[in-house]
């Protein structure tokens, strides 16, 4: 288990498997899951992903980035900045996002 | 009362450029969007077009008799106008024909009319009607009571309304909403959203519903940590909004407060949205993105005969095509990569009293 600390967007608790995006400007799409959106940043080619995500953790941005803003009003649980994590994290791997600690737990495979 | 156009573009610039320094924080964020900029900046060959057709009409408008005000009631919503700022990062493309302080004065003449109550969002308050004015718009509405049921579909509808609006308009997130508030009307704080222009005649796809704007307003009994930037970027401290008290769906202007209707409107909000995410990403030629992207940008533009909008994508398209606009546009990029990413850095993209050392 590793833990990756970021900055907290939007508060909440959520666990699910990662499903990350490697290029967030081509759109994606995917069957409804239980997953957490894990990926650089985000861009509104994103959104039909983001709108059935149970949380999102991005590698950089802050408060006011897309990501952030999103989650606020999609009302999960957001950490934005979450250095690294875009290395440390595998699709499917389960994730789970303590978003007002700002931490991101990963799970061992 | 200010009313030099220098000191009000300074007032301007004072809240613009936060906006693009917060969101550069962290390494991350990019206002507008960075869609379609993989390999080239698709802005560059639309923003002659715009300004030139901004500064036309205005003028033609000023001839006619109307006033700043008056025609600031025309653009309507003051985040969307406030979005030309973009322009003057691109002034080399367009110095020869207009100067840009004259274009920037213009601007925010018309702009600062579109902020009764407090210029600007200064604070990150935007508050663009006055009290009086919500309470005789909207103040009947709020006798009909809270109904949590209700609240709680209108709140799923929201967030199918806000994805929607950034699957339209992806570089330019705010071009079909305004948000603003809080107002205080009695009792109740009130926090204003709407969604407009939700047919954009520059996405050609079908939309599985009949209306063209949505307004949603959130009543609270207690004034709660609600801001707004310039842009119209939703922000708060705390991370998460209080539940209100109180929602209220008027659907081109008329009250909907059935639960079958608003579960429809789910449906086909969430059908019209992934038409328009494929639609956008299958844009695959430089000029299928540089059309999207001039129709997008030209929607704010007072301009609503179609013929003239085709004859402003048209003229966008040939600056495309233009060997010697291409050469420009590239100086212009190389400028911009090598200009450091700091607040000096950014004011010298964005300022249009800054000559561009190009």
């Amino acid at each position: 288990m590793k833990i990756v600390k970021g900055i907290t967007a939007s508060s909440g608790v959520a666990k699910g498997s990662a499903l990350v995006i490697k290029d967030p400007m081509q759109a994606t799409s995917v069957s409804a899951g239980n997953y957490i959106v894990v990926a650089p940043y985000t861009t509104p080619l994103l959104n039909i992903i983001l709108l059935n995500a149970k949380g999102i953790v991005c590698e950089t941005g802050g408060m006011t980035t897309h990501a952030a803003i999103i989650s606020r009003e999609l009302n999960i649980p957001c950490v934005m900045s979450a250095q690294g994590i875009m290395n440390q994290v595998q699709n499917g791997q389960i994730v789970e996002i303590k978003a007002e600690s700002g931490e991101v737990i990963i799970y061992d495979e | 009362m200010m009313n030099n156009a220098e000191d009000l573009y300074n007032l301007f610039f004072e809240q613009f450029l936060p906006t693009i320094l917060e969101n550069q924080k962290n390494g991350g964020g990019r206002w507008p969007m960075p869609i379609f900029e993989q390999s080239f900046s698709v802005s560059n060959f639309s923003a002659p077009v715009v300004v030139e057709e901004f500064m036309s009409t205005v003028q033609k408008l000023n001839e006619k008799g109307m006033t700043d005000v008056q025609i600031g009631q025309k653009y309507r919503y003051p985040s969307r106008l406030a979005r030309f700022q973009h322009l003057f990062a691109g002034r080399y493309l367009w110095l020869d024909k207009y100067d840009p302080i004259t274009v920037a004065h213009k601007f925010i003449s018309i702009l600062s009319t579109m902020y009764p109550q407090n210029l600007f969002c200064q604070g990150k308050k935007n508050l663009i009607y006055t009290e009086e004015s919500i309470a005789n718009e909207y103040g009947s509405y709020l006798n009909l009571g809270p109904a949590r049921d209700i609240n709680l579909e209108i709140a799923s509808l929201e967030r199918l309304f806000y994805l929607l609006s950034e699957s339209f308009s992806p570089r330019f997130v705010n071009t079909h909403f305004e948000f603003s508030g809080q107002y205080k009307v009695g009792k109740n704080w009130l926090i204003l959203k709407e969604y407009h222009d939700l047919q954009p005649d520059f996405i050609p796809i079908h939309f599985e519903y009949s209306f063209h704007t949505v307004t949603i307003i959130h009543t609270y009994g207690a004034e709660i940590d609600y801001q707004v930037d310039i842009m119209c970027r939703p922000q708060a401290s705390n991370q998460s909004m209080p539940e209100p008290k109180q929602s209220i769906l008027l659907v081109d202007n008329r009250l909907v407060n059935d639960l079958t209707a608003i579960r429809l409107y789910q449906k086909q909000v969430m059908a019209t949205m992934e038409l328009a995410v494929n639609y956008v990403a299958g844009l695959r030629t430089k000029e299928q993105i540089v059309t999207f992207n001039t129709g997008m940008e030209i929607l704010t533009l007072l301009s609503p005969i179609s013929a003239q909008r085709q004859s402003l994508i048209k003229a966008a398209l040939e600056n495309f095509r233009n060997s010697e606009f291409q050469n420009r546009s590239d100086q212009l990029n190389a400028y911009v990569k090598a200009t450091p990413r700091d607040e000096n850095g950014w004011r010298g993209i964005f300022d249009p009293r800054i000559k561009q050392r190009i």
